[in-house]
Order: C-alpha cells, then structure tokens, then sequence
C-alpha cells in the first residue's frame, strides 16, 4: 500500500504502532518485533501477494549465507597475527594455521561471490529479462516473445541493501545470529519499497537498543511532523506538478521554449517532492518506533557541483554505489584514467539500476560524464563564480532528468529542442498558472530549509502542532486525485 | 564522487539532535493535542458541510437549494440510484445515453418510472456495481441494459481508473468507506459552490434528468456522412494498428464477464423483468471488425449464442438483437460516427423491444440473425470519398 493512502495513514500505520507498543509495554520484545516483521510482510503482500514469497526467500538466502560467511571471517586478532607471522616465516604453527585460512579464504570468497551473482540473477530476471529480450529480438531479428514479468515492488532496494550485508559478513564487520532481527531490518516496512537504502550498520543496533523500548515524545512528536510535512511535498506540491509534466512528455506534440521549460522544470521539482516527500514519510514512520533512518535528501539543487549533487540526492543510493562498486573498482587509488573509468561504470551501473531502458543508461552515462569533467576542472583548478556553478550545475541536472522521465527517446528529443526552440517561445497551451507553480516550487526547493535542518531545529510549538495537522488534512483530502508514486519501477 | 562521500554520508545519519533543555514532557504532550485537536476539527468540518449540502445528492434528494447534477456518471450514479423513485432503470454505455426516461415511461406505460444509470465507456462490471446500487432499493422492477461486445473486454472486474480511483464507496454498502466521499476535495469544491450560489442569488436551474448525459443537442451537427467517413478513417487506422500489435480477443474472458456480471444479476434477481439488447453499430464498424480484427468480429457473434444458452431459461429475459436491420445500419445518415446512433434510434428500440418485434426467441434465430450480419458485412460495399 502507499504512504499516500487512506488505508495506510488511517489503518495500517496506526494499527502497527498500536499492536508493537502495546507488545513492548508489555515486555514482549520478541512478540513486538515479530509483529513488525509479519506487519510489514502484510505491507509488501498488499500490492501483490505473490511477491511475498520471493522477499521471503531472498531474506532467508542471504541470512543463511551471511551467518555462513561471518562465522568464518578472520577474527581481528587472527588478523594481526597473520599480518606478524608474515615477518616471521620461521613460525610453522602460524604459517599452518594460514594455509588453512587460505583454503578457508578461497571458500568463503567463492561463496560471497555465489551470494551476490544469485541476488544479482534475482534482480536480473524479473527487472531485466524482457529489456534483454527486446534488444536481443531487435540485434539479431529473432522474434521471442516477451515475458511480461511484473516487477516485484522494491526489489531493487531491497537486494542492493542485502549485497551490501553479504559483502560486509564477508569481511568480517558484521555478524547477525538472529534470522528474526535480519529480518525485520530487511523489511521494516517504512524503508522497504522506496528507502533510504539502509546499512545494517546503522539499522541492527537500533532494533537491540532496550533505550529504543520506550515511548519517546519527542520522536513521536517529530515523526508526525516530518511524515506531515513528506505527505505535503507528494500530495500537494508533487502530484500537483505531475499533470504539467506528463502533458509535455507524453501528450503534446511540439512544444513551445516556455511549454518545454514548464515542462523539465516541473518534472525535476515533482521528482524531488516527490521522492524526498516519500522518504519524509519513511523516516516520520519509522521515529514513531523510534527508529532513526538516515537522511537521503538535502536540498540537492542547491548544489554548486555534480559532485555535491550525488551527496545531496538520493544519498543512500549514493553511498551503497560508492562503497559497494566504486571503491571496489579502485575508487581513486589506480591513477587517473582508471578514476575515470570507475566513475563511468559506477553511473552506468546506477543508471541501469532506476530502469530496465536505453534512456536510463544513457542518464547514467551523462552523470558519469559530468562527474568526470568535474574532476577534470577540480585539477585545473579554475574558481568558478558560485552562481554559475549552481546554474550550470541546475540546468545539467534538469536538462538530464529530460531523458530520465521519457518514456521514448523522441519525448526526450522533443522537450529538449523545445528548451531551445527559439522560433516558437510563447506560451503556447500552457498556463500561467503552471507557471506560477513551477515558480514556486523553485523557490522551495532553493531557498527554504529542507526537511532535515527542521528536524535539527525541531521545537513542539502548539502552533506547530497545528500547522502539522493542517498539512496532513489538506495532503488528506486531496488524495483523490492522487497519482502513483514515481520510484516504483525501479 | 570519492571517498570524503563516506563521511559525509556518515555524518548524515543520525537526523534528529539531541533533545533541547527547554522541550520537556509537557511540551510534547501540548504539540500533540494541538495538532489531534487541529485535525479533529477540521475533519468533523469539512464532513459536516459536505453532509449537509451532500451535492452528489447521495445521502438524500436536495431539497434546499437547486441540485447540480455531476456529469460524472461513475460519482453521479451512485446517488440517483438510492435516492429517486422509479422501477424501471437503463444500464450500459454511451449506447444507453440517448434513451429519455419519460418516454421510455410512455412507451412501457402503466406508471412506468425510468431512471438512467448508464455510464459511457463502461465495463459491465461498472454497469453492475451501478445495477445493484438501484437493486438493492427493492424497487426496481425493470432493467433495460445494452450490451456492447467492448464492455466485456478487460477483464470480469474492470474499473476505468486511467483518470484517477475508482469510487467504488459509492457503491458498496461499507458506510465507513463513505468518508471518502465525506472528506474529499472535490466533494468540498462542489459544496462551496452550492453555499456560493445559494448566498448570493446565483443558483442556475438544474437540468433535468431526463436530458441528464443526452448527447443529441450537443452532437446534433455530427449527424453528417463527412463525420462518419472522417471517423471511419480514423477507426480503420486504429484497428490496423490493432491488428498488427497483435491485439487478440478472449471469448472465453468475455464469457466469463458476462456470467460474473450479468447472469449473476439475472440469477440473484428473478423478480425483475430483464430487456437486453445489442446495439446497432453501423455495418461501417462491423464491417471494419470483420476486416481487420476477424476474432473479434466473430467472438462478437459466437457471444450471442453463449448468452442466448445461458438466458433461455428465464421466463423474465429479453433478448432483442438489432445489429442485423439493414434500415438501422446502412443508413449512416443516422450515426454521427462509426457505431453511435441518434437517438431517434434508441426511441425506435425502446418501441421495439415493449413489441418484442427484435426479440429472439429461439437458439436458430440467434443463428440466423448472426448469418445475416455476417452475409451484410460480407457484400457491403463501403463507399467511402479517399
């Protein structure tokens, strides 16, 4: 179900809160916790029952293989001492012992890698295989038919946030022994379809905090504030924006220099209410159980480089992609070209992850693109005046959500000649009021505060209290006109 | 990118500050009952205004101001069906819009009351959902329902949400999911306007159901042999493309909507009189099915006999077939494209179908009727200006 619907604003969340802190009060932490669990498969089933299997496997999967490999990583010590006996090869014990581990080592790195390919096939056949399919029909001229696999929802989330326990238990930093907290921090519905990406680093030991086991006012006061404020950036601001954008891509079929700016410049700010919005209500939810996700947006158009943009939007994504292929790649230590190559691939990569499609990829393409000219400039070392760093940086970011958003390379083409089509610059079918719309929800995204310095700055104010439940009946009443929320395919 | 990004990603994840001095308990608690207090408020406002003007009129008949009927069907229907006297109703799509009550009343006389329910491009599930509304008035006594091949295409249980959710608490009988309708902008929107209207002398008159949806006037200069051959162009392009997606056709899925939504009415209500019909298209739109979307075409057919099987048995059931009568389908001077009629025609049906003069009453004039639209569709020859 959605964070937008009835059903889960006035059934389920409130219900799921209820029946966890009435368990806890209670001191069935166990009972609490599995509750959660059961509540959030409940969740994830909603839109398609037949998915729950698949979440099901995949969370028991990579637990067994997890425990499997954490349980014969190298303690540290272990590690440190073969670091020493390294220096002193005249130690038969220590030189048995790693031959051994170097057994152990091929084992445990040949099942990491068995660990990961299945989650990537996983991923691969129900998100990819008919994108396969359709280029393969269109190289070679065969006539396969299409599976018509539906896309179990979250499943790019969810199996990029289990590669990265895989990899860690392979290292030997993390060690679960409770396939029911795995679990829970897999599917603890508030980040399950749409994130913030999660590092079982900052999720496990919240769930075994006692100190997490009380009611907190406070949390629970910010978490109404920060989910009423997320349901204002989807209902209101971004599904009021999303009719300007689909008109431009989808329906018209020329447009004007002011149609196709009303049209990119709607679609990067309902993208980013949208999705921030989403996330808001993800980490509102998840305080009401006094659980604190990490951020995952920070006014990422005010960023004066590309650089800053990727720790500004999506921040989750961006830093499961640098930890878990950039760095692996080399990161920056192989020299320059390689830096390059590694930035490339890794925006491919994130690219093809936000949909199975050639535009996706070639978003991907011109992100890597960008951040490798920045470097570029960052070692020739011109200043840039802060104003044109931030437009040039703006526009590129809205210029390439344009071949994010179209369905059909001949949409993207189409807005794009628009933005320059300087014969034909009037307002064409367009409204004023779009206008004013797009006007402002420029001016939030740019100059107000976002959500998370209001989180810092957080005061129970009664006027507050009430501004909080205005926004969530106003968010509540629009919702039917609501329209889906965008991250879904990916 | 690089590796400062782990930093400062790490540094973003704790989102709230430690709690400040000043917020104690008490300040919490304050924040939340502002804000519960807030939302109450406004919640139980906004419903009582919406329930007492109800402009959908779904609670009860407007009675102190002049009523704004909504164009909406999908919305509309749902209160006219509870709220109105009648026994007779009209189901189906924009087949059924040109039918006009009160002289459907005249034609089928001893006190005959119609309401039309129908709903333009419907499926017939949504023309059940509009059915069973009036059904489950006790009142209805007579259901006249058209029956369009495309209506059962897309399933048993389709509801047309391409432009937003369906109100489906309309339509059951969960009072609880009602406040959706209680707590809804547009609901609030239309509200405003009737209080606008009333307080400053505005009220314009209401149009009368029995031209509610009629789309005669408005399409009046469309009744020319330009517009059909424009749309037949149109149509012919459309099922090309059709075709060559390889759009396929279900007869076993159309069956299945039928008995899921018709035969289960007809089954689960013997005390009504039931007249189903098949509209008459143009054999410019029959003809074009038979070219270019041949299953289609002949599930069309294959349909009649499937229904004519399961129907027979009712004493209470109609079925009158008039897409064979060449007076009707070759004449394009009476549709304003390729398959809507005017409605001359649908008076002529309703004349026809209190005389039974298109009713078939037998599996072998099921059969007949389908050679002879067959035999049509086969020798017409469509004369059409390129």
């Amino acid at each position: 179900m959605l964070f937008n619907s009835y059903v889960y604003i006035l059934a389920f969340l409130p219900i799921s809160l209820a029946v966890y802190w009435f368990l806890i009060r209670m001191s069935y932490v166990t009972a609490a916790k599995l509750w959660l669990t059961a509540a959030s498969f409940f969740f994830y089933g909603w839109w398609d029952i037949r998915y729950v299997p698949i979440l099901a496997v995949s969370i028991l999967f990579n637990y067994a293989i997890g425990v499997w490999l954490a349980a014969r990583a190298p303690s540290h010590e272990e590690a440190s001492q073969d670091a020493k006996a390294h220096g002193q090869d005249h130690l038969g014990g220590a030189n048995r012992r790693r031959g051994n581990r170097r057994s152990t080592e091929r084992a445990r790195r040949l099942m990491l890698v068995l660990g990961i390919a299945a989650n990537v096939i996983l991923l691969g056949y129900f998100k990819y295989m008919d994108f396969f399919i359709e280029n393969i029909n269109f190289l070679f001229h065969t006539g396969w038919d299409l599976l018509g696999i539906v896309l179990p929802i979250g499943i790019s989330f969810y199996t990029f946030t289990q590669i990265a326990y895989l990899v860690d238990a392979y290292k030997g930093e993390v060690r679960e022994n409770s396939l029911l907290n795995y679990a829970l921090f897999v599917v603890f519905f508030p980040q399950l379809i749409a994130g913030p990406i999660l590092h079982h680093r900052e999720m496990m030991p919240q769930f075994a905090d006692p100190g997490n086991y009380r009611v907190n006012s406070r949390n629970f006061a910010l978490g109404l504030t920060v989910f009423a404020a997320g349901l204002v950036k989807k209902v209101v601001i971004a599904d009021t924006l999303a009719p300007i954008a689909s008109y431009g891509f989808d329906e018209a079929t020329a447009l004007t220099l002011v149609e196709a700016w009303i049209t990119s410049l709607s679609y990067s700010f309902q993208l980013y209410f949208d999705f921030s919005g989403y996330t808001d209500m993800a980490i509102g939810a998840a305080l009401l159980f006094n659980i604190k996700l990490p951020f995952n947006f920070d006014s990422p158009y005010k960023s004066l480089n590309i650089q800053v943009f990727w720790r500004r939007w999506h921040m989750t994504l961006g830093r499961f992609l640098m930890n878990y292929i950039y760095i692996p790649l080399g990161g920056n230590r192989r020299g320059q070209a390689r830096t390059y190559l590694n930035l490339m691939v890794t925006f491919l990569i994130g690219g093809f992850w936000h949909g199975a499609g050639w535009t996706f990829i070639f978003w991907g393409f011109l992100h890597g693109a960008a951040l490798v000219i920045h470097r570029i400039w960052k070692r020739i070392g011109i200043q840039m005046p802060k104003l044109v760093a931030w437009f040039l940086t703006f526009q590129f970011v809205n210029a390439s959500w344009v071949f994010f958003r179209a369905q059909e390379w001949e949409d993207a083409i189409k807005v794009l000649r628009g933005m320059v089509n300087f014969e034909s610059i009037g307002l064409g079918s367009a409204a004023w009021s779009s206008v004013a719309l797009v006007a402002g929800a420029f001016v939030m995204a740019i100059a107000f505060r976002n959500t998370n310095e209001w989180q810092t700055r957080f005061r129970p104010r009664v006027y507050l209290g009430v501004a909080v439940a205005a926004g969530m009946m106003l968010a509540l009443i629009r919702m039917n006109r609501i329209s889906e929320f965008l991250y879904f395919n990916f | 990118m690089n590796e400062e990004m782990q930093a400062s990603a790490k540094h973003h994840i704790e989102p709230t500050a430690p709690a400040p001095e000043s917020a104690t308990a008490g300040g919490y608690a304050r924040f939340l009952w502002a804000a519960g207090i807030t939302a109450l408020l406004l919640f139980a406002g906004v419903c009582t205004v919406n329930y007492l003007v109800d402009p959908l009129q779904f609670y009860r008949q407007a009675s102190w101001y002049t009523p704004i009927f909504s164009e909406e069907q999908r919305f509309q229907n749902a209160g006219l069906a509870r709220n109105w006297e009648y026994d007779t109703i009209i189901l189906g799509t924009s087949m059924t819009e040109n039918f006009v009550p009160s002289q459907v009343d005249a034609v089928f006389g001893e006190g005959t009351k119609t309401l039309k329910l129908s709903i333009s491009g419907s499926s017939l599930y949504e023309e059940r959902l509009a059915g069973e509304v009036a059904l489950r008035t006790g009142q209805v006594k007579r259901i006249i329902w058209g029956l369009d091949y495309a209506s059962f295409r897309g399933g048993k249980e389709l509801l047309h949400e391409e432009y937003g959710p369906y109100p489906i608490y309309l339509y059951d009988t969960n009072i609880w999911n009602d406040v959706q309708y209680l707590y809804n902008i547009s609901t609030l929107e239309d509200s405003l306007r009737v209080l606008k209207r009333k307080l400053t002398n505005t009220e314009q008159p209401a149009i009368p159901l029995d031209l509610l949806n009629n789309w005669q006037k408005k399409y009046n200069y469309a009744f020319q042999l330009k517009y059909v051959y424009d749309h037949y162009k149109q149509a012919r392009e459309a099922d090309i493309q059709a075709a060559q997606e390889g759009e396929t056709d279900s007869l076993a899925a159309a069956q299945e909507s039928f008995e899921h939504n018709v035969l289960r009415v007809v089954r689960e209500h013997p005390e009504v009189e039931y007249h189903f019909f098949y509209p008459p298209y143009s054999i410019l739109r029959f003809q074009l099915w038979y070219e270019y979307q041949p299953e289609r075409f002949y599930n069309q057919l294959e349909i009649k006999k499937y229904i004519y099987d399961q129907l027979s048995a009712y004493p209470n059931v109609h079925i009158h077939d008039f897409q064979s009568e060449m007076e009707i389908t070759h004449r394009l001077e009476n549709y304003k494209d390729v398959s809507h009629y005017s409605q001359a025609i649908n008076q002529y049906m309703i004349e026809q179908m209190a005389a039974g003069t298109y009713e078939t009453r037998s599996m072998e004039e099921v059969i007949r009727v389908n050679g002879e639209l067959l035999n049509q569709v086969r020798n017409y020859q469509a004369d059409i200006p390129e």
